[in-house]
């Protein structure tokens, strides 16, 4: 055959430079990608919580605790069919300290929401200094209601100025692992220290 | 019985084993529901069954000299560890993707295209490229997607089976089952895309360079196809907690990895209907 006398065996530089060229574009376009994401912002009770701004995330609806900021993306109407199965989903939660017992009402709170959904411990409390607070965090995987796999959540707790905020970023890992920076990395509670 | 109805009654009986190895899971999990356990060698297992059915079904496409099944065999292996490995170093190499989280946006398909689908379009070139490109059994353009397709099964298993080690014992089996055949499925097609364009290449008659802008033509279609499917699959990845969503994202890729397998086939055809050998396999199916 021809092929084994072409000159093309030496020839293929073109789809290799080339194809590296395209690959050196991918990847200077991913910066401006990240840049272009925007954030939203739910303040409540002197919290700040960022999350993503767009047609398929949804702040909560009422004023009461849990606070749901969930994610949906299973049709072009995604409230309407999607609003009881989120995708990812950040849980803010505020607790009244003065007495003490924010703590332990978050204790029964988390378990009655994560506790007996096979959950598992992946790295245990551990301090955080996010925006100049000691925050401190934990991450676990669990099975959501009515879900058949786990996903994973990334939880975060401050005491500050007689209030417990406690703050649950859960879903897929690619979600978690692309949104912590954004979500946890910036929580922000304005007025008094730690105590 | 004559040589063209044993292979289509061979090419029916491996669709029906994809079928029923998913029908298998689908029953499986019905029997006990809840995500399973697989452990390293069952996940193995579960990553090789589509892959060993696809394999026979394109090889058996290969109507008119098929070739040396060691050969075909051999780049599949290359395919699994040497190009999943080449594009997943490449991948880890390179900034990972940020946070532009839905799936089908512009600039996360076009990303994924453009690192993604190149980076492992061009593992999967580079060895057939620089393995059996050069054998003499390479010896008609429709060669040039079976070896192609082979790796790309291949690099389909290796990445198959560490999507499934990963996921920490908690695999919904008829989602998994579902999306190991489309996944092999995709890889192989767009692997076939690209080895349309190397028989191509390899074989004309065209000076040098409009081999190769054939041959870059063929990489950029390959990773273009990829880069979508990929889009469609992190619909699958993303869904979390939302059946649903992952069923339709599964839907979806697979619609699409159908109508790119019959644009393969029909490059086949193409390249079957230009083969030195055409005359041989006709004689010996008389």
């Amino acid at each position: 055959m021809t092929g084994a006398r072409s000159p093309f065996h030496t020839h293929d530089a073109m789809v290799l430079v080339g194809g590296a060229a395209l690959v050196a574009i991918g990847v200077l376009l991913q910066p401006s990608a990240n840049a272009q994401a925007s954030y939203a912002t739910f303040e409540r009770d002197g919290l700040s919580v960022r999350y993503p701004q767009s047609a398929t995330w949804f702040p909560p609806a009422g004023t009461g605790y849990p606070a749901i900021i969930s994610s949906a993306q299973c049709s072009s109407d995604s409230r309407v069919a999607c609003a009881g199965q989120p995708t990812a989903r950040i849980a803010v939660r505020v607790y009244d300290d003065a007495m003490g017992l924010g703590q332990a009402q978050s204790g029964k709170d988390h378990d009655a929401e994560y506790g007996d959904r096979a959950k598992r411990i992946v790295a245990a409390e551990a301090p955080r200094d996010i925006a100049g607070k000691p925050w401190t965090c934990m991450r676990f995987a669990y099975v959501p209601v009515g879900a058949r796999s786990e996903i994973a959540a990334v939880e975060c707790s401050l005491l500050s100025s007689k209030k417990l905020y406690v703050v649950t970023l859960a879903g897929p890992d690619g979600y978690v692992s692309a949104l912590e920076p954004e979500v946890i990395g910036t929580l922000a509670v304005t007025g008094g220290g730690s105590q | 019985m004559s040589r063209h109805k044993t292979l289509v009654g061979t090419e029916i009986v491996l669709v029906l084993g994809l079928v029923g190895f998913v029908a298998a899971m689908v029953g499986v999990e019905h029997t006990a529901p809840g995500p399973a356990r697989l452990g390293p060698l069952a996940a193995l297992g579960f990553a090789a069954v589509p892959s060993v059915l696809w394999l026979g079904y394109f090889y058996l496409q290969d109507r008119n000299e098929p070739e040396p099944k060691q050969l075909v065999f051999g780049v599949f292996i290359l395919g699994a560890f040497v190009a999943a490995p080449l594009a997943n170093f490449a991948a880890s190499v390179l900034p990972a993707g940020g946070a532009a989280l839905d799936p089908l946006s512009m600039h996360r398909i076009a990303t994924n295209i453009l690192v993604i689908g190149l980076v492992q379009e061009m593992s999967k070139y580079v060895v057939v490229r620089y393995s059996i490109y050069h054998h003499a059994e390479f010896d008609e353009p429709m060669d040039g997607i079976i070896y192609m397709m082979a790796a790309g099964i291949g690099f389909a298993t290796a990445q198959n089976y560490r999507h499934l080690a990963s996921l920490g014992g908690s695999v919904v089996l008829s989602q998994a089952a579902m999306n190991t055949v489309v996944n092999t499925l995709a890889h192989a097609c767009f692997a076939g895309v690209l080895g349309y364009a190397l028989g191509s290449a390899k074989f004309s008659e065209a000076p040098p360079v409009a081999r190769g802008a054939n041959l870059f033509g063929g990489l950029c279609a390959a990773a273009v196809l990829n880069g979508v499917f990929t889009a469609l699959e992190d619909r699958v990845l993303l869904a979390g907690v939302n059946a649903g969503a992952a069923w339709r994202g599964l839907a979806g890729a697979a619609a699409f990895a159908a109508v790119v397998f019959f644009a393969v086939s029909v490059l086949m055809k193409r390249q079957l209907a230009v083969s030195p050998f055409r005359g041989d396999a006709a004689r010996g199916a008389s």
